[in-house]
């Protein structure tokens, strides 16, 4: 058995860190990396993925599955997905609740599908083709919403729940995604962790988000990993970390204009500090009742 | 006959794609104005991504025709040829033929050659990793036993035969300032990309040396791959092009022809 990602946090990898990485001591202690950029033959993009991959533990996050797509995965992805896994024995594989290609067309983006029973049964489907390939369950994220279906069935953490049930598969969890919906298409951030079975949470995301305006002057906010975490989402990372009573494998997201090491290192050890709190202050509050 | 979610995707990457709204109202619970505004998050991730990618694979061309210039040539290049794969590595192979027709590029007649040399660098980079033959071995095996062999050429070897000066336009635009002033963009030229180990090496080779690693590539004995090579071009220099190949790392096996 490859071994687990650890309790503590982890950043997306950047060949551009490589260095730091592997040198110095600091607040990561595991990596993760989109399998899509490791799908040519060979050359220094595999020599990089082979010297982190001895170095520390790996989750693999697609962004290419398209679990939503109605015409199915592409089996030529799925292969070459499961010779990078076989190759590489990342501790988590992840993938994401949305559709990018249609009638072979790779659109390059995540987009969003509506939570309905039809959505459900076609996720489950494509989902079992992959876990079965890669004969293991996989982590599946909830997505940054700009839009709100007509006719949805399920609210989206009723749909994560009846999908996990389903299929034996686990939640990759990003709360600064859940924080970017709730504003965009209207829910109750606090509401929807009480209705989420937070058992099935393996890996939690956090990043950065920015602020437009749409035309009635509301907000719309963009998950453009682009900056730090904000104070908004630390807090329902905390309030997360309180109720699951252990701080999940975190990751810090930061694809865009992405910093030097040493603030990737800093938004680290802010994620192991804000978790550390969390569960500090559960105990504290458990031993006064 | 669509079900309702295939229809609904359809819809949307039609409207992504295309620029148009048509239909999404029906599918998304939002007024015309707000609406408008939400797609273009996604339509504008889908151009952005695929254009930056677009543009990290060929930034000389980039460079060449100004930044707005490139969006505009990179979003009609995406609308007519969008990704089939979510691995970004294989996106753009088509764009240097796109950029050979694409009538606002028409002026610049060695856009689509420095196109294809960038295309043959990405290639060339992310090829199967191979370890190269040294020098050494041509010694070990004499003149007659080589020249009675068969050379395999390394997997990340890539041929580029211009008609106008791509690699050196390119070359040009390797610091910070280019000057081609010096350069004669209408002389052809002919270069060997090869990345032995983790660096990519570019070698200035000329007509006779692209026939003879062709021929070499088509599986010809070398004897054979040389005379074809001496019949067309008498001048040709084998001791130096022999030399050239083995210290770039060109071949990474030989044998006699039967094995």
């Amino acid at each position: 058995m490859t071994i687990e990602l650890p309790n503590s946090a982890g950043i997306g990898f950047k060949p551009k860190h490589l260095a730091d990485l592997l040198l110095q001591k600091s607040e990561v202690s595991w990596l993760e990396v989109h399998p899509e950029n490791y799908m040519g033959d060979g050359g220094l993009p595999h020599q990089d993925l082979l010297a982190v991959s001895e170095a520390f533990p790996l989750s693999m996050h697609g962004v290419g599955m398209s679990l939503g797509s109605a015409d199915g995965v592409n089996d030529e992805h799925l292969e070459r997905l499961a010779k990078l896994v076989d190759a590489y024995q990342p501790a988590r594989v992840s993938e994401h609740l949305a559709w990018s290609h249609w009638n072979q067309v790779f659109l390059n983006d995540l987009l969003p599908m509506p939570y309905t029973r039809e959505s459900l049964n076609l996720v489950a489907e494509n989902l079992g083709r992959v876990q079965d390939r890669l004969k293991r369950t996989i982590l599946v994220e909830n997505p940054s919403l700009y839009l709100s279906f007509r006719g949805d069935e399920f609210s989206e953490a009723e749909f994560l729940n009846e999908l996990c049930k389903t299929t034996g598969c686990g939640l990759l969890f990003d709360v600064n995604n859940l924080y970017v919906s709730a504003n965009n298409t209207g829910f109750d951030a606090q509401q929807y962790l009480k209705e989420l079975n937070i058992k099935n949470i393996a890996e939690v995301h956090l990043a950065g988000h920015s602020i437009e305006s749409l035309p009635n002057e509301s907000k719309l906010l963009i998950d453009d990993h682009g900056s730090p975490v904000r104070q908004e989402v630390w807090s329902l990372y905390q309030s997360l970390v309180f109720n699951l009573g252990e701080m999940p494998p975190t990751l810090i997201e930061w694809d865009t204009d992405t910093p030097d090491f040493e603030q990737m290192d800093l938004e680290a050890g802010l994620a192991n500090q804000y978790a550390a709190n969390a569960l500090s202050n559960k105990i504290l509050k458990e031993s006064a009742a | 006959m669509n079900t309702p979610l295939a229809d609904s995707q359809e819809k949307m990457a039609h409207a992504l794609l295309n620029h148009s709204n048509e239909g999404l109202g029906e599918i998304f619970a939002h007024d015309e104005a707000e609406l408008q505004a939400r797609i273009a998050v996604y339509r504008n991730n889908v151009f952005f991504s695929l254009s930056n990618a677009i543009s990290d694979l060929y930034p000389v061309i980039n460079q060449l025709v100004g930044e707005e210039f490139f969006l505009a040539l990179a979003k009609r290049y995406i609308r007519e040829n969008p990704p089939a794969s979510a691995a970004m590595v294989f996106f753009g192979a088509e764009f240097p033929e796109f950029v050979s027709q694409d009538k606002a590029c028409l002026s610049l007649p060695y856009l689509a050659d420095v196109a294809r040399f960038e295309l043959a660098k990405q290639h060339c980079y992310h090829a199967q990793d191979a370890k190269p033959l040294s020098l050494q071995i041509m010694h070990e095996l004499g003149a007659e036993k080589l020249m009675a062999s068969v050379l395999k050429l390394h997997p990340s070897l890539r041929l580029v035969d211009s008609k106008t000066a791509s690699r050196s336009i390119w070359q040009a635009h390797q610091i910070e300032k280019p000057n081609f002033s010096e350069i004669d963009v209408a002389t052809a030229e002919q270069s060997i990309l090869v990345r032995p180990e983790f660096d990519l090496l570019i070698c200035r080779a000329d007509a006779a040396l692209l026939l003879l690693i062709t021929e070499i590539e088509k599986g010809a004995i070398l004897a054979e791959a040389i005379d074809m090579t001496l019949e067309k071009y008498p001048g040709f220099d084998l001791a130096s092009a022999m030399a050239m190949g083995f210290s770039n790392g060109f071949f990474t096996d030989i044998h006699s022809p039967q094995e």
